[in-house]
């Protein structure tokens, strides 16, 4: 050993022995942190990502994961804008989406592969891959935006490419999440009557068995925002043949707020200075719990704005295609209203001075939090 | 009034901007190629309608509606005679587009007061 191979090895054996004899999410990360320093990169990758196989979800491993992977994408990347560029290819469009997408850059994905589609109408691959990632998305998220970009890639590829395999089993899988079964039972009747020997599926179907039809008020847009408002898939995808490994799936009812601890919560928050009213209102806009401080509106007047700038800001949302309304502020000139949606309950203040706009939202994000817990959307 | 909508163009994560009468008739727009004027137009005038019937009815005015959604982010500003509508990607921190906005909006205010 040279030298500088002397001074490299003692301090990276060193973090070899901690990460063997006390592993941890930090000694892993430290180690995976040398060999980068090191110029290591493989080795990098290799430590990062045994140590997500037990300690997952470690954002520090993730990071160092991420980042070895685009340092080794990166002339990959290089080379297939230039051929884009120079001539646009469905094949390159669809390596470099691959490559956005296990980065985890799902926007550069998808703004690729909408660029693609726009360029190339006929390229199935492309649609394909669009509505793969955005059903994805809308398994793990229930995000409504996500789930109808789905159902319209997909109907795409149904469209330019009737008998496509892979697209029956997304679409199978999309109709079943949001509780279509009967269409879901179709689109797996279809595929094993072309594969006679997909064990998975017959099983599968078997389990099914007959589901009575969608109900004639209902479509597949409308399904895909009921999970939206619910904030869950209606059934769970587990045991679905040809799932992708690994997908996590938003199931399980949403979280019912308690009128009584809602009560309690809101009246705590609403002595914060400044706060005039305080309301949370359900999907029907009805008042779960409601405060009104002095100076405050009058409690029913409130709960009728707030639920008329929702349903506008809503609607106005939907119809830009920019997604589900998730929070808002109306500034006005002695105050404020700030508005969160969350799993389709509506958290709502109204506030004057000392609150100032840029608190006010923070304060009630914080408050949202603790009345249901994390996670974004409506 | 097109040099404003132009400099806002130039904020990183602004996809476009429009200004609309209170009427919503679109005085002005520049918009980004996924948006269409007559979608924006129809819906930032139905926003401003519904927020000004929701506020007017508790005696407030609203001077701005910071909207953010799933997929985007929407500011709508009353300028006097219009309103400036301003449709911002999803992932750009509206404190960061904010001085811009103002600004935008101050610059229409004057342009239609005659100034």
């Amino acid at each position: 050993m040279g030298l500088l191979g002397f001074f490299q090895g003692s301090p990276l054996k060193k973090l070899e022995s901690e990460a063997e004899n006390n592993p941890s999410p930090d000694a892993v990360a430290a180690l995976a942190q040398k060999h980068i320093e090191l110029g290591q990169m493989e080795e990098a990758l290799v430590v990062a990502e045994r140590g997500l196989q037990t300690f997952r979800n470690t954002p520090r491993l993730k990071d160092i994961v991420l980042f070895v992977k685009k340092k080794r994408s990166a002339d990959a990347i290089r080379r297939l804008r230039d051929e884009i560029r120079v001539k646009p290819a469905a094949q390159a469009y669809s390596q470099l989406a691959d490559i956005y997408r296990d980065l985890g850059d799902l926007d550069q994905a998808l703004d690729l592969l909408a660029e693609c589609t726009e360029r190339l109408p006929g390229e199935v691959a492309a649609w394909r891959l669009m509505g793969q990632i955005r059903l994805e998305n809308y398994l793990q998220e229930v995000i409504a935006y996500d789930g109808l970009h789905a159902w319209r890639a997909l109907s795409k590829v149904r469209e330019l490419s009737p008998e496509d395999a892979p697209c029956r089993m997304l679409l199978a899988q999309l109709f079943f999440a949001v509780g279509a079964n009967a269409l879901s039972v179709q689109e797996l009747k279809a595929e094993l009557a072309a594969t006679p020997t997909a064990l998975d599926i017959k099983g599968f179907l078997d389990d099914l068995g007959n589901p009575p039809p969608l109900p004639k008020d209902l479509n597949i847009e409308s399904l895909i925002e009921r999970c939206e408002e619910t904030g869950a898939l209606t059934n769970s995808l587990k045991g679905f043949p040809r799932l992708r490994p690994g997908l996590v799936q938003k199931t399980g009812a949403a979280p019912k707020i308690n009128p009584v601890a809602a009560t309690g919560l809101v009246r705590e928050r609403a002595g914060t200075p400044g706060v005039l009213n305080l309301a949370v209102l359900d999907r029907e806009g009805r008042v779960v719990a409601s405060v009104r401080n002095e100076g405050g509106l009058d409690e029913e007047a409130f709960r009728e704005a707030i639920a008329q700038v929702a349903a506008s800001a809503g609607e106005a949302c939907r119809r830009m295609d920019i997604g589900s309304f998730a929070r808002g502020s109306v500034a006005f000139p002695t105050g404020g209203a700030a508005i969160v949606r969350r799993r389709g309950t509506t958290f709502a203040m109204f506030f004057g001075d000392p609150m100032k706009q840029d608190r006010a939202l923070p304060i009630l994000e914080d408050f949202v939090q603790k009345m249901i817990g994390g996670g974004g959307g409506a | 009034m097109r040099s404003v909508l132009r400099a806002l163009a130039d904020v990183p994560g602004v996809r476009g901007s429009m200004v609309v009468t209170q009427d919503g008739i679109v005085v002005d727009s520049l918009l980004g190629r996924t948006l269409r004027q007559e979608v924006v137009g129809a819906m930032a005038a139905s926003l401003i309608l519904g927020t000004r019937k929701a506020v007017d009815r508790v005696g407030q005015a609203f001077e701005s509606f910071a909207l953010v959604s799933t997929h985007g982010k929407m500011i709508v500003a009353d300028t006097g005679s219009a309103f400036l509508v301003v449709v911002l990607d999803r992932n750009i921190d509206l404190g960061s587009a904010e001085l811009e906005i103002r600004s935008a909006v101050r610059k229409v205010k004057t342009l239609g007061e005659g100034g």
